[in-house]
């Protein structure tokens, strides 16, 4: 035999075999909600500040950062007037910002700069986010077009910024933007299709070359 | 016969042809393809537009970790330049050496054309039945020689050899001799 319930209890049960559908259906919007959440931190724009999704890797100076064609690893920037014999600012009182990176060709062919400046961006201060005006091979000062395979070649990124953007102290982030090899009908294989891999932040702006 | 078979038929006639027509044509690729012209060191390649000499007058490749250039520069690296001895003339109509590249054991490298002040013979003119002569150099790896077994110069007077002439040359298998500082010798023009 059933035990009996007291009276007391057995409306609460009815009350609740009454509104179950109610409840039923507040708990699956809970957990849609919070199913919702979780997918939102771990794929979206976490950040409301910034808009920094959250698979982008977020490295220090001196980290390197390896995608399927490059491994990129940004050291500093300064600021200075003039490359001598080399590249000058276009317009009086402007700086050019000047990323030092050491960049390296994964692949076994070289990658040529002219389309696409290695996918490195600067931002912070104001700085253009977009492809570098210059890449200069560090050793000598010297304009550089393309890198060859398997060496590691120690660039400097250079951008011309308007008066008073950046100063010696102003901390940069540095945006590097992988591709990837893809290909659209009728078309051969290229690297394009890209997609944000890493942020250096903050690189500090030195007064000069080091 | 009836008409159901004839239609049934033609329709497999007409697969079977479509799919030998898709067997038998070329890849876009092979279409386009370069026209090799292969070549001994020291000995004188011709196509279209370009007549070379690889290695000319027994001349050697040579490898450096500094490059003295005619203006009083020197370019270094943290790797290995290649100097290729090339004489190298156009055929039918002014031209550059607008392609040049080294396959080594399958890994390509463009010629360093860049930081050279322009002195190499990737920036020379080219005239019709007047050899120039000069060096193509090119920046490797510092371990990309050890125990390679195949190196390849590829040279044309077209950026994009296809449907063109392209002289290739195998080269001979390091080791190479190696200065520490080299110079880049001026372009000079020769008539054969």
């Amino acid at each position: 035999m059933l035990p009996s319930v007291s009276g007391s209890l057995r409306r609460r049960l009815d009350d609740l075999a009454t509104h179950r559908p109610v409840l039923v259906a507040l708990w699956g919007a809970a957990a849609l909600l919070a199913l919702a959440c979780l997918i939102g931190w771990l794929s979206g724009p976490a950040d409301a500040a910034d808009q920094i999704p959250r698979d982008v890797a977020r490295l220090q100076p001196g980290q390197e950062h390896r995608s399927d064609e490059l491994a990129v690893t940004v050291h500093d920037a300064f600021v200075t007037d003039e490359f001598p014999g080399q590249l000058s600012v276009s317009e009086p009182g402007n700086h050019l910002v000047a990323v030092r990176a050491t960049v390296e060709v994964l692949l076994d062919e070289p990658v040529h700069l002219v389309d696409d400046v290695a996918g490195i961006h600067v931002a912070g201060g104001g700085t253009p986010d977009g492809d570098a005006d210059a890449v200069l091979y560090a050793g000598s000062g010297r304009w550089i077009e393309s890198l060859q395979p398997h060496l590691p070649y120690e660039l400097l990124l250079v951008w011309e910024v308007a008066p008073d953007v950046v100063d010696a102290g102003t901390e940069l982030r540095v945006s590097l933007w992988d591709r990837h090899l893809t290909s659209d009908p009728g078309t051969t294989e290229y690297w394009g299709d890209h997609t944000w891999g890493a942020l250096v932040m903050p690189v500090p702006v030195a007064a000069g070359p080091a | 016969v009836s008409a159901r078979a004839r239609t049934a038929a033609t329709v497999a006639v007409l697969l079977a042809a479509t799919w030998a027509v898709d067997r038998l044509s070329a890849d876009d690729e092979v279409i386009v393809a370069p026209m090799v012209v292969r070549a001994h060191p020291g000995e004188r390649a011709v196509g279209r537009n370009i007549s070379a000499v690889v290695l000319p007058e027994r001349q050697q490749v040579r490898t450096a970790t500094e490059l003295a250039l005619p203006d009083g520069t020197t370019v270094a690296t943290p790797g290995l330049l290649i100097v290729v001895p090339v004489r190298v003339s156009a055929v039918v109509e002014p031209a550059s050496l607008r392609h040049a590249e080294l396959v080594v054991d399958g890994v390509r490298h463009t010629a360093v054309d860049d930081r050279l002040g322009h002195g190499d013979l990737t920036n020379a003119s080219l005239s019709p039945g007047i050899d120039t002569v000069g060096q193509v150099i090119f920046e490797v790896a510092p371990t990309t020689l050890d125990g390679a077994t195949a190196v390849r110069l590829e040279i044309a007077t077209t950026h994009d050899p296809r449907l063109d002439s392209l002289v290739t040359v195998t080269l001979p298998t390091p080791p190479y001799s190696h200065d520490a500082k080299a110079d880049l010798t001026r372009v000079t023009r020769h008539v054969p």
